[in-house]
């Protein structure tokens, strides 16, 4: 007898629909497995065979062979147990029925039950836009497709639940839907701004970062709060669209770092160790391609701490995301493209002792010291930080006040307004760190005023040509969170403030 | 058939006890020490549409292990090469199992689909 079973594979976020066939004939009893199946697959074997024999079904003593299409996508991961068993249960003829509209995803425990498999929201959604609408996935994943329009997915626990499914022995009941609204007002952030003291210029410096989506460079010495604030940023950062949300629960998804959570509902907040490797920081993986954390970033922050600690190479595969927010990692099992549109937030000390430019505390460090842990970081990449704010210890006076100022939800509606006037001005996504020198020209008029101010702050500050288009962008975006359609010449001043790095160079 | 030693004389005494419980259930012995150029296959018998190739495994004590612990793999090589050679130039119409009855001293333990090809 054969049976046929609709399962997906996924290539990174994109899915493939596979077909498992079983063939159960006569002839020299054997289990085969083809259709460039990965180790994990092949191991299927065992863990099907005991699962059915838990379940107190039979596995047939026959020549059996699974068959999965197309042949030529390598089959990852272990989806396929449980559409395997249940191919090798309807060609046996212990189950029947028709089972070709519905998508079967899963991993088999030896007794029978369904383990959670990574992936299962995109595997979803690219098998929505194939047509399936009726899934059968495993119960520690329903979250996952709680969010998903227009479908109905069978969370099931067990190889036998399945069974009873196809029997039609017991009712089941579709995971219920769940509204994204809801996730979103229930989501908070450890963080808030209002718990910062002090700091007011690297307040407002992190406010223009997030409202023209610019990267920020946070300079100072132990202490003084760099960590903290980079904290804050996702919690002045817009709320997510339900889109927003679905991009990036995929990506954990397909990463299975999601831990049971249906959708993500507050904007990541990566914090790499400095001993990260360009490939855990862009992802790969020798046949399943893996999302990195410049990914597991996407729409939220990279959080680099200590920037300089981190290895050359690391920090320069990131400048040409930074460009193209995504990436596209190739291996030998093909090339994949992953979201990567994250704010990059660069935590430094100013010198190897940390103090150099503290008001506070003297810098022990010789100029040469100084110039070598700068030179750690490379010009292309610094290129790409649009503001570097100094960041100096507290006072106490001020660690002691009582009022922590403005809170988050505040600074939040401020940005908010600043990213809509953005929209209008684009007509997209796109935000003022992304400008080009064509929108540069068209939206970033200099009156007169102004380019002399810039032109007297090249002279006076040494500034390198680069940083030029740098403070025009961080200006506009000083100007739309003042509303004004014109940059004005103290857009021009505050925006030329947050280039310390190349004043000192 | 001429049986030199004692071992020899156990493997044969297991045989025969094999045999006649296979004949008790239901089973038809169509072969018995099948000689192909792979090896020697102790029995095949049918039921059914089954063809089973079993392979006899008797032991006096439990000192070297279970008897069906003693099938290796290169074992099982020889009754899978035996029995594609048993059947070349033929239809298979049946399905093929690989057993192994072991035999001791309190009974007899029949293990079905043993090992796959």
């Amino acid at each position: 007898m054969l049976a046929k079973v609709k399962s997906f594979a996924l290539i990174g976020l994109d899915g493939v629909p596979v077909e498992v066939e079983a063939d159960i004939n006569k002839g020299m009893t054997s289990y085969e497995l083809v259709g460039l199946p990965d180790a994990a697959v092949k191991e299927s074997k065992e863990r099907i065979n005991s699962a059915i024999r838990n379940s107190r079904l039979h596995f047939p003593v026959n020549r059996v062979t699974i068959n999965l299409a197309p042949a030529d996508i390598k089959k990852e991961g272990s989806y396929y147990d449980l559409p395997i068993a249940l191919a090798i249960l309807r060609a046996g003829g212990q189950i029947e029925g028709e089972m070709d509209d519905i998508v079967i995803l899963g991993e088999l425990a030896l007794d029978g039950s369904v383990r959670p498999v990574s992936g299962i929201l995109p595997a979803l959604i690219s098998a929505k836009k194939h047509g399936f609408t009726r899934f059968i996935i495993p119960s520690a994943n329903a979250n996952e497709a709680a969010y998903i329009e227009g479908i109905q997915a069978y969370a099931l626990g067990s190889l036998s639940d399945a069974v009873a499914f196809f029997r039609g022995e017991r009712e089941f009941e579709p995971v219920e839907p769940k509204s994204f609204s809801a996730a979103l007002r229930d989501a908070r952030y450890s963080a808030d701004m209002s718990f910062v003291k002090g700091q007011a210029i690297a307040k407002r410096a992190l406010e223009i970062a997030v409202a023209g989506g610019h990267n920020i460079l946070l300079s100072g010495p132990p202490g003084s709060g760099k960590t903290m604030l980079a904290r804050c940023i996702p919690t002045i950062m817009p709320d997510l669209t339900f889109e927003e949300a679905l991009e990036i629960t995929q990506i954990h998804s397909v990463a299975g770092d999601l831990g049971g959570e249906g959708i993500i509902s507050l904007r990541p907040f990566r914090t790499p160790h400095h001993t990260a490797t360009t490939v855990s920081l862009c992802g790969g993986g020798n046949s399943r391609i893996r999302p990195g954390e410049i990914s597991k970033a996407h729409k939220g922050v990279l959080f680099l701490d200590e920037l300089p600690e981190y290895s050359r190479s690391a920090l320069e595969s990131l400048r040409q995301p930074l460009e193209d927010k995504v990436i596209t990692v190739t291996r030998a099992g093909g090339a994949v493209t992953f979201p990567a549109d994250f704010i990059l937030c660069a935590s430094m000390n100013p010198c190897p002792c940390g103090n150099y430019g503290s008001s506070y505390k003297p810098c022990t460090c010789t100029p040469a010291q100084i110039r070598r842990y700068r030179a750690k970081i490379s010009g292309p990449l610094l290129d790409r930080i649009d503001l570097q704010v100094e960041v100096d210890s507290v006072r106490y006076e001020e660690l002691a006040a009582e009022e922590g100022g403005e809170s988050s939800a505040e600074v939040k509606k401020r940005v908010e307004r600043a990213r809509a006037i953005q929209r209008e001005r684009f007509g997209g996504t796109m935000t003022n760190a992304n400008m080009g020198e064509k929108e540069i020209k068209k939206f970033c008029r200099l009156s007169h005023r102004c380019e002399e101010i810039l032109r007297d702050a090249f002279e006076r500050l040494s500034l390198s040509a680069r940083a030029r288009s740098r403070i025009i962008k961080v200006a506009r975006t000083i100007a739309d969170l003042d509303f004004s359609t014109e940059i004005l010449p103290e857009h021009v001043l505050e925006a030329t403030s947050y280039r310390n790095f190349d004043v000192k160079e | 058939m001429a049986i030199k030693g004692k071992k020899r004389r156990l493997g044969f005494l297991g045989e025969r006890r094999a045999v006649k419980y296979l004949k008790k259930s239901g089973y038809e012995v169509i072969e018995r020490n099948l000689r192909t150029p792979f090896g020697e296959v102790d029995i095949v018998a049918s039921k059914g549409d089954i063809t089973a190739f079993i392979e006899v495994k008797t032991r006096s004590d439990d000192l070297f292990g279970r008897p069906n612990e003693a099938v290796r793999a290169d074992r099982q090589k020889r009754y899978i090469d035996s029995a594609r050679f048993y059947y070349s130039g033929r239809e298979i119409d049946c399905v093929i199992r690989f057993d192994i009855i072991e035999v001791y001293k309190g009974g007899i333990n029949h293990i079905e689909n043993a090992f796959t090809a």
